[in-house]
């Protein structure tokens, strides 16, 4: 485990809960964006990710004392998120948000190749959406923030070899939208 | 573990950039449709969401946060010296109504120069068994009665005035009975 899993996120919640506010902003600039784009991924529109970030960030600092060092502390900020997401989802009772309105089309010299790569993205946005969460979850820990099963399970509360079945359930339905 | 499974496993450390394929990896990547559509799917998630970007810099979102969380704190604090000053102050209200309640209760009546053991006595029910009276007539037992209540002066058992209306034995059997 060495994309997550970076070292010296226990020496900063340490140093932090001793009273150093210059930990809590190297934590917020070591895993915002992961977070960011983690949480757009499960469903937060892009004009909502600041505040899903902040408001996460918010609620992990609130209960630190809960987190040991024994999960990923950035699997643990990608669950408060996508809880965060799910909520907000349930309160506007709608279709999981996956609007890509909001992002600029850059230049390119191929606006074929982009739009077809826009396409694919969207499909796979669509078919994340249509995953159990957990199973979301579990795909988005490991193929987007590069967590290790043993890390998975421990933040998601489920086995290692349960977090094995749930990643190859979702590679089996998204494959097929991707390719 | 097949050479599928040991790829699967392998891929997001390739992807995230920390470890690369090795040619047998590669090769087999080339040649198997499985492992090349999951490869895909994983480097598409990895790239999902790069656009996005936070509109605040990581160190405003820090000094946001903090303020925030100080804010809480003291909060916090506030609320638990308000519910610490009302739990006191319930106590303390409770304690002054056991008190009140204690300093008013009814106090028994008490005969004149008597002290309180006098008055805890009068106060009781008192009752003595004297089974000499059970079979005593009711004139006989009125009559004993009278005597303990005419007055000191207007009575004394030496003249046994009072008592005239009562048999001498039935007297000393009352009296033997009173004197134990």
């Amino acid at each position: 485990m060495t994309a997550v899993e970076l070292p010296g996120d226990v020496e900063l919640v340490a140093a932090y809960r001793a009273g150093n506010d210059g930990a809590a902003t190297e934590l917020v600039r070591r895993h915002g964006p992961s977070l960011a784009r983690y949480v757009h991924a499960v469903g937060a529109a892009p004009s909502e990710v600041d505040d899903v970030v902040q408001e996460t960030f918010f609620r992990a600092f609130r209960r630190l004392d809960s987190w040991r060092g024994e999960s990923s502390l950035r699997g643990w900020l990608c669950t408060i998120g996508a809880n965060l997401v799910r909520d907000e989802f349930r309160k506007r009772r709608g279709r999981l948000v996956v609007s890509i309105e909001d992002r600029d089309l850059p230049d390119t010299a191929d606006p074929y190749a982009e739009v077809v790569a826009d396409e694919a993205e969207a499909r796979l946005r669509a078919g994340l959406g249509g995953l159990p969460r957990l199973q979301r979850e579990v795909f988005l820990l490991r193929a987007q923030q590069g967590c290790d099963y043993d890390h998975i399970a421990r933040t998601l509360g489920t086995t290692p070899g349960a977090a094995r079945v749930h990643y190859s359930h979702a590679v089996r339905r998204l494959k097929e939208l991707v390719s | 573990m097949s050479d599928c499974d040991r790829l699967s496993e392998r891929m997001p450390l390739v992807a995230a950039g920390s470890e690369e394929w090795s040619a047998a990896e590669s090769a087999h990547l080339a040649t198997c449709a499985a492992c090349r559509d999951e490869w895909k799917l994983l480097v598409a998630t990895r790239g999902l969401g790069s656009e996005v970007v936070l509109r605040a810099s990581p160190d405003v979102m820090a000094a946001t946060l903090l303020a925030r969380l100080r804010q809480v704190e003291q909060e916090d604090r506030r609320r638990r010296r308000a519910l610490a000053a009302g739990t006191w102050g319930g106590l303390a209200l409770v304690a002054t109504t056991l008190l009140v309640v204690m300093l008013r209760a009814p106090e028994p009546t008490t005969a004149a120069g008597g002290d309180s053991v006098q008055v805890a006595v009068a106060a009781a029910p008192f009752e003595i068994g004297l089974p000499e009276l059970d079979g005593a007539e009711r004139e006989e037992l009125q009559a004993v009665l009278d005597a303990l209540d005419a007055p000191l002066a207007e009575s004394t058992t030496l003249d046994g005035g009072a008592t005239d209306g009562v048999e001498t034995e039935d007297l000393e059997r009352v009296l033997r009975a009173w004197e134990g």
